[in-house]
């Protein structure tokens, strides 16, 4: 599978190339002042507002300053979570590098752990650089029934301008 | 010395004369005033006192004599009213009266013989033997006795020998001769052993006189109250019936009392205390009283006197009524001696505190003029000594702050400041003797010294010329200095104009430093220009890598119809790469670049500033030289003052020789003062003499033994 690869505190992760809608530059953010620690507010891409969550502080590391290889990672997320609907997420990531073909199946990987809140967290498998484990983006969210009381914008039926 | 003053002209005797006399007079005065008075006083509240109570006593006595002479009648109203005849009927009336009356001692009754007719009854139910006389008379007598059952004891009437049948022949002489049917008192007497006064009423049935009813009182009873008011009084008190009389007085009362007070019987025994007027000491003031009474008229009237025993001349104080029931006469007597008595010890007591005071004040006026006088004595005693120039008497004691004492106070400072000024007196006439024999001594010095004096001048003078031809010589060495200090200058001088010019070629250099310096921040802008442009490279680079990656994701999406697109993207990811290394590099070459540029131009300002260094000591060195070159000049300016000096020494010189030929003249004169001034200390020294013998003539204390 093609995945995208990025280092949080010393840790390797990667996302899945099928839930990224676009990768951006760090754009300017207006800050909710509410709500959990990583929400870190609203960022407008091309004219629809998304939430921005700061995948730092999701994976409980040192929140760090923005640098300049730092991107914004457009996620398309769906699921039960979400009703059966799809909505647009920005993720902040410290840095990216990809895309990368790695599988994540097979001989030498590591299934994960299935601890409550964990479910974020997929299999791990090592490579020449050292170990990386691959993020399940749509269930980056579960647990925090806060961000479902946001009104989330950018539903996937209504985007029809994706792409383009 | 001090002579003696006269005893009336001291301080002492004066102030006995002036204070105590008038002193003791005015006392004495008050004394005797006080005294009158209170004689006044006592004899008006006296006379007043001894009047009311007489007049009281008596008015009480003859209510009392009026009541029983009231009952005595009732009992005879009573027999002529139907009782006479009816013995035992009268017997059990006389109890009852008795029982009733307890001031009453008792009762009688007397029928003249056989005047009812009953005496040959006897003695019959209710009437006893008691109450009968001779040949069976009615002749009863019911008296109180505690002893006697009921109290009562009725006995029979007797005659006695003092009364001389008064009792019974007087209401019936009176009846019988004027008709006269009141009752009448008897004069006292005793009866059956018990002093009495009997009120006897005569008991008249159809006009003819058939016996007597009487009320007895007891003596005793008239005393009490009599001697009551005699004892408050401090007098005695008589009262007079018919040529009789009984005494009231302190004594008397007392025991009368007391027989008052225990029964009858306890008085039975007691001797009769009536005397007859007739030859008693007394005799002469009842005859007064009788004068006076009747004198004064109206019964009741009090007459008071003041009478002189004619036995003993002793003075009394006599009140005198008439009780006009039993016509009897009370008689008040105050002997003067007892109503003197309280007078004497008031005037007694006013006389010693009188005594006291005046001893008190004549003892204290004697002190203080004593002790004043003692003073002042003291005081002329020190200003005799004083005047006769005896200074040598030390400070007296004295105390008290009276004016007395600070007199002596201010003659003993007076003393001591006279003694120290002698003193000082005595120390500066010495001491000017001494000055005066000095300045003998030192005159002659100074007319020595003047001969001496011309002589040095001269040498002066001499001198003074070998100093003018030394100056000479040292202006000549002054000159030569001169000249060798000129050329220093000129040297000086060509040093400074080569320093000048090195300055010059400095200032060049750092001109072209600078100009170097400036150029070299031209080239570093420009290498910050070209890291603008290197940046812009890197982003558009940046932006092509993320267009590259979102191809490639888009690529991926498409799946089997995105390989081929996959590929581009990649190679468009590959030169965005190397677009950004290639900027990459040349920002580290611009940053080296621009490295060697600072440092050129920082080694340019470390230049400029050696440079800056260097002109600054070029300066110093030629302002130095422009220092020694002004102070040689300096040097011409003091040498040239050193020359005018020189002339101004020679100047000097001659002035001094002018001044050195005065010195001797004056020499001489000088000589000439000395002279006279020694004739002056001759006179000063005789007058310190003549001073001296006045000091002389008083002595000092330290010299008082000598």
């Amino acid at each position: 599978m093609l995945v995208l690869l990025t280092t949080v505190g010393g840790r390797r992760f990667a996302l899945d190339c099928a839930d990224v809608v676009e990768v951006l530059p760090v754009v300017a953010h207006r800050r909710t002042g509410v709500g959990p620690r990583w929400l870190m507010g609203l960022i407008n891409v091309r004219g629809q507002l998304l939430p921005l969550v700061d995948l730092t502080q999701i994976v409980d590391a040192e929140p760090t300053a923005l640098r300049l290889a730092s991107r914004i990672v457009v996620l398309r997320l769906e699921g039960e979570l979400f009703d059966g609907a799809a909505t647009r997420v920005g993720l902040l990531v410290p840095e990216l590098a990809g895309p990368f073909e790695r599988s994540f199946t097979g001989e030498g990987v590591h299934p994960g752990f299935a601890f409550a809140g964990a479910s974020h967290l997929g299999p791990t498998v090592a490579d020449e650089h050292g170990m990386v484990q691959l993020l399940r983006c749509r269930r980056l969210l579960e647990g925090d029934a806060v961000l479902r009381e946001l009104p989330l914008g950018g539903v996937d039926g209504t985007d029809g301008g994706r792409g383009g | 010395m001090a002579h003696d003053v006269a005893f009336h002209r001291s301080l002492l005797g004066r102030s006995i004369l002036l204070g105590v006399v008038p002193a003791v007079a005015l006392v004495l005065a008050v004394v005797g005033l006080n005294a009158y008075r209170a004689w006044r006083n006592v004899t008006v509240q006296l006379e007043e006192d001894l009047t009311q109570s007489t007049e009281l006593v008596a008015r009480e006595i003859d209510i009392r004599n009026q009541r029983h002479t009231e009952l005595a009648r009732a009992v005879a109203a009573a027999q002529e009213a139907g009782q006479f005849g009816r013995r035992a009927e009268t017997l059990r009336m006389l109890e009852t009266l008795v029982r009733a009356n307890p001031e009453i001692h008792g009762a009688s009754i007397a029928y003249e013989p056989d005047a009812d007719g009953n005496d040959a009854a006897g003695a019959t139910a209710g009437v006893p033997a008691e109450a009968l006389g001779e040949g069976g008379r009615f002749f009863a007598y019911v008296r109180r006795d505690p002893k006697a059952p009921g109290g009562l004891r009725i006995e029979t009437l007797q005659d006695v020998a003092e009364d001389e049948g008064l009792w019974y022949a007087f209401p019936k002489q009176r009846f019988e001769r004027s008709g006269v049917r009141e009752p009448v008192i008897t004069k006292p007497y005793s009866y059956l052993g018990t002093d009495i006064i009997e009120n006897v009423a005569p008991i008249v049935v159809g006009g003819r006189f058939v016996g007597i009813a009487g009320v007895d009182v007891a003596l005793s009873a008239v005393q009490t109250r009599a001697g009551d008011v005699a004892r408050r009084l401090g007098g005695e008190i008589y009262i007079e019936t018919r040529g009789w009389f009984v005494a009231a007085s302190t004594d008397a009362a007392a025991a009368s009392a007391d027989a008052a007070a225990g029964s009858t019987d306890a008085a039975a025994g007691a001797p009769l205390r009536t005397s007859a007027v007739a030859g008693s000491a007394l005799a002469w003031i009842f005859a007064e009283a009788e004068g006076r009474t009747r004198a004064g008229g109206a019964a009741g009237g009090v007459q008071k006197w003041l009478a002189t025993d004619p036995r003993t001349g002793d003075e009394s104080y006599i009140v005198a009524t008439r009780i006009p029931t039993g016509g009897w006469t009370l008689v008040l007597r105050k002997s003067m001696a007892a109503v003197t008595a309280g007078l004497a010890e008031t005037v007694f007591w006013n006389m010693l505190t009188s005594a006291i005071g005046v001893a008190a004040l004549v003892a204290l006026l004697a002190g203080g003029a004593a002790a004043i006088s003692r003073r002042v004595r003291a005081a002329r005693a020190l200003a005799e000594r004083i005047a006769s120039g005896d200074l040598s008497s030390g400070s007296t004691e004295v105390r008290g702050r009276d004016e007395s004492a600070e007199l002596i106070r201010a003659m003993d400072r007076m003393n001591a400041d006279l003694a120290s000024m002698v003193g000082a007196m005595r120390g500066a006439c010495a001491r000017l003797a001494t000055s005066s024999a000095q300045l003998a001594a030192s005159s002659a010095e100074q007319r020595a010294s003047a001969g001496g004096l011309g002589e040095s001048t001269a040498q002066i003078a001499t001198a003074i010329r070998e100093i003018s031809a030394t100056s000479g010589e040292l202006l000549q060495t002054v000159e030569s200095i001169d000249g060798g200090a000129r050329r220093t200058a000129e040297s000086a001088a060509r040093g400074r104009a080569r320093l000048d010019a090195v300055a010059t070629a400095m200032t060049g250099l750092d001109r072209s430093t600078r100009d170097i310096e400036d150029r070299l921040e031209v080239i570093a802008e420009k290498a910050a220009a070209i890291s603008t442009v290197v940046v812009t490279i890197a982003k558009v680079a940046e932006q092509t890598n993320l267009l590259s990656v979102n191809a490639a994701i888009e690529a991926e999406k498409a799946g089997e119809a995105g390989l081929g697109f996959l590929v581009v993207a990649r190679e468009i990811r590959r030169l965005a790469d190397q677009t950004s290394g290639a900027s990459f590099d040349i920002e580290r070459i611009v940053g080296q670049m621009h490295a060697s540029v600072t440092a050129g131009v920082e080694e340019m300002s470390r230049f400029t500033v050696e440079m800056e260094r260097g002109t600054g000591e070029v300066g110093a060195a030629a302002a130095e030289l422009a220092e020694i070159i002004r102070a040689i000049d300096g040097s011409f300016t003091a040498f040239a003052g050193v020359r005018a000096s020189m002339a101004g020494q020679a100047q000097g010189v001659r002035q001094i020789e002018a001044a050195a030929t005065q010195v001797a003249a004056g020499a001489k004169q000088s000589s000439v003062v000395a002279a006279e001034f020694s004739g002056v200390a001759d006179e000063l020294a005789h007058a310190v003499a003549v001073l001296q013998d006045a000091a002389a003539r008083f002595r000092l204390r330290d010299e008082a033994g000598r």
